[in-house]
């Protein structure tokens, strides 16, 4: 996890060689959401194994012309440096979005060569009979978890399956299984980023490989506004796992921002979940309101989309967001902080739906307001 | 170790991937039709949807028929919601708790969709002991209206698991509709090669509600001896069940046969005879464990006066789901095993009527 091992631009040199380099340049200038979305889903990054993952976000930030940093939890920071004097003073703004999936790790080989397994994250149990996986072994393979066909499952009432009771196939007999996967490897959802109709898509990790598109997005927009602001863009980890999120956390210390926004995805609206829980996939940006927000970021964030006539939702929350923003705004002295999120349905199953336009709306929104904070924002209190 | 049994590989996998739900069958129907017509005088299509073909062999013996089942499991599409997410019920034998978070395809254009269920965030603790119900989940196509949705299907329309054929090393495959597309290709492979006797070869349809195209079939042609060709169900899974009954039938173990299911009680006589064409050919075949599923066989033995039956299959991992799992060499061994069959079947003598002198 040292920032020797994880370079960027030996990792950007090493995986880009040639015309791969100058599409990948072409891509990155373009800013297409939908090819940086379908490479970052693409990319396990389960809660704790996210370095490759930074390394892609590494090389996608530098050629947007940011420099980027390393930290010891493995997050990556993207820096832009604004317009004035090389040093300041500018607002340092930290937008943040962890980077990091859900998922599962090897925990018993059995003697007839089937993975048992247990969570990393907020595994959801109920769809896992029937899931396509890959199983990180010595090589990647893919496996699926095993379902029990009606015909042989025995008499009663049936339950909902519980982990314990699930295994993945890998299709191998036991040694040759035990040769290839070890107890301890990481097992990911196997689930191609799908489009759909209307301009949404399907895939696993979008909760929150979709942040942390939006918040390149972002960068690429700031680039072109060049405001007075140095901007930090952020690829956290281990927001999925534990009570407190760490990268976050961390990240926020070591970069001690004036002003962070915390990217992340919310609740798409469906049957059975409706407001106030729940917010329009292709309706915009959620803004959430509550005490894990400054009330002036949440005012000024509000004031700007309506002045760039950028839709938005209001997502209440009385407590915690969900996000890593807790850990954010108490970071250090305390940190101004806001939460800016994206609708999303079927979060936590392979199958994460989202509007690509809500994708560019927040990367609007994010943007534009980074230019509202040149200015910075005051309770108006005093 | 690999057998030769000039099994189509390049048809399995077409047929697997193509999309046929019950009473929706064409798909599959076209690319078996197409396979044939180089290798059969005539072939016909019956008011059920089933392929009917008569192959033609060196002798003619006791009416024979094979039937593989094209149809597969899926869903219907019941409703379209103001939302544009549809509503859909399932078409044949599907448990509920595989289905939330899978990927299917919607409608004649095979749009991508998914089976949506609630995020675990949002659950109350009751909930997480319960079942989700298909009748709670809704397929999601990417429409946010009623009339986007109505683009892509409408109530009647089926939808299919979403899973592509592949090889998992050098053993194994993997794809959707292994039940029944494996017998179907199998059977395929008879007609397409010679044949010792003539057979009747019948592609059904509608075996996942009930065995109907089969019945159809069997009635037109009178069989004295059936045959069904399935893929069944492995048990070889970690699972209480196996671990008291005993984990089979297993993938590798070779090909399947029946002795009772749901559906039929196997001939004696005819299980001998496929016992010793094994033996005599040295294919090792298993057990199927008694009393689970039913097979077009069932409609087969019953058809008008009767005919003596039997079903030959291929274990396949998690059939009625979103993909199986099947050994290539069973695969293979089961088509030589048929075909070793043809000739001791073509023997059969149609008995004259019940055998009251054995009872």
């Amino acid at each position: 996890m040292a920032l020797r091992k994880i370079s960027p631009k030996k990792s950007a040199a090493k995986e880009a060689h040639g015309r791969d380099r100058r599409a990948r340049a072409q891509a990155a200038r373009k800013g297409s959401a939908l090819a940086w979305l379908r490479e970052a889903v693409e990319i396990p990054g389960v809660s704790g194994h996210e370095e490759a993952l930074a390394c892609w976000f590494a090389g996608v930030a530098t050629q947007l012309g940011a420099e980027v940093r390393m930290n010891r939890l493995g997050s990556c920071v993207a820096e832009r440096r604004g317009k004035g004097a090389p040093r300041g003073p500018r607002p340092r703004v930290l937008i943040s979005a962890h980077a990091d999936s859900i998922g599962l790790v090897v925990t018993h080989i059995t003697p007839g060569g089937f993975l048992r397994v247990a969570p990393i994250g907020g595994v959801d149990a109920r769809i896992l009979p029937g899931q396509d996986v890959w199983v990180h072994g010595r090589q990647t393979l893919p496996g699926m978890f095993g379902s029990i066909p009606p015909h042989f499952q025995s008499g009663g009432p049936p339950k909902p399956f519980e982990l314990d009771e699930l295994f993945v196939d890998i299709g191998l007999a036991g040694p040759a299984a035990r040769r290839a996967v070890s107890v301890g490897d990481l097992v990911s959802y196997r689930s191609p980023l799908t489009e759909m109709a209307g301009g949404r898509v399907y895939g696993r990790a979008m909760d929150n490989r979709a942040s942390v598109v939006a918040a390149l997005l972002a960068l690429e927009q700031v680039a072109r506004l060049n405001p007075a602001v140095d901007l930090l863009v952020a690829a956290t980890t281990m927001e999925e796992v534990g009570r407190i999120c760490v990268g976050g956390m961390t990240t926020a210390h070591i970069e001690r921002p004036d002003y962070a926004i915390t990217l992340d995805v919310t609740h798409g609206e469906m049957p059975g979940v409706e407001e106030p829980h729940a917010y329009k996939l292709g309706g915009g940006p959620a803004l959430c309101v509550g005490p894990h927000i400054h009330p002036a970021m949440f005012k000024a964030l509000v004031e700007t989309a309506e002045r760039e006539k950028i839709p938005y939702q209001v997502e209440p929350a009385p407590a915690s967001t969900g996000t890593e923003v807790g850990d954010i705004q108490t970071a250090g002295e305390g940190i101004p902080s806001a939460v800016v999120s994206i609708p999303l349905r079927y979060m936590h199953s392979a199958v994460e739906t989202l509007c690509l336009a809500d994708l560019e709306k927040v990367a609007r929104l994010l943007a534009r307001f980074v230019v509202r904070l040149e200015r910075g924002v005051t309770r108006g209190e005093d | 170790m690999a057998r030769n049994s000039g099994f189509p590989w390049a048809l399995f996998e077409a047929l697997s991937n193509a999309r046929g739900v019950t009473g929706d069958e064409g798909p599959v129907r076209k690319i078996l039709k197409d396979f044939l017509k180089p290798h059969v005088d005539s072939m016909e299509v019956d008011a059920m949807g089933s392929i009917l073909v008569q192959k033609k062999g060196k002798t003619a013996g006791a009416r024979i028929l094979l039937g593989a089942h094209m149809d597969e499991v899926g869903f219907m599409v019941m409703k379209i919601e103001k939302s544009g997410l549809f509503r859909v019920a399932k078409v044949g034998g599907l448990d509920d708790r595989m289905l939330a978070g899978k990927r299917v395809r919607v409608g004649p254009g095979a749009a991508p969709g998914v089976l949506g269920a609630k995020a675990p965030h949002l659950l109350k603790a009751e909930d997480k002991a319960k079942i989700v119900k298909l009748e709670d989940m809704t397929v999601d196509v990417g429409a946010s209206t009623e009339a986007e949705a109505r683009k892509i299907a409408s109530p009647g329309d089926t939808a299919t698991f979403e899973s592509t054929f592949e090889s998992w090393g050098p053993s194994l495959v993997r794809g959707k509709a292994f039940d029944d597309r494996v017998g179907c290709a199998i059977l395929a492979a008879l007609v397409a090669g010679p044949s010792p006797v003539d057979f009747v070869a019948v592609f059904t349809t509608q075996e996942e509600i009930g065995l109907r195209g089969a019945r159809v079939a069997a009635q037109k042609f009178e069989p004295d001896v059936a045959v069904a060709l399935e893929g069944t169900g492995a048990a070889d899974t970690p699972s209480k069940r196996s671990e008291a009954l005993g984990a089979f039938p297993r993938l590798g173990d070779g090909p399947v046969l029946t002795r009772r299911d749901s559906s039929t009680i196997t001939d004696r006589e005819i299980f001998a005879l496929f016992e010793e064409a094994a033996g005599k050919a040295g294919i090792r075949w298993q057990e199927k464990r008694p009393g689970i599923g039913g097979t077009d066989a069932g409609e087969f033995h019953r058809a008008r006066s009767g005919a003596r039956s039997i079903s030959l299959s291929v274990p396949c991992r998690y059939i009625h789901s979103p993909a199986a799992l099947a050994a290539r060499s069973d695969i293979e061994a089961a088509l030589e095993l048929a075909r070793a069959a043809l000739s001791p079947l073509g023997r059969v003598k149609r008995p004259a009527g019940p055998r009251l002198e054995k009872s």
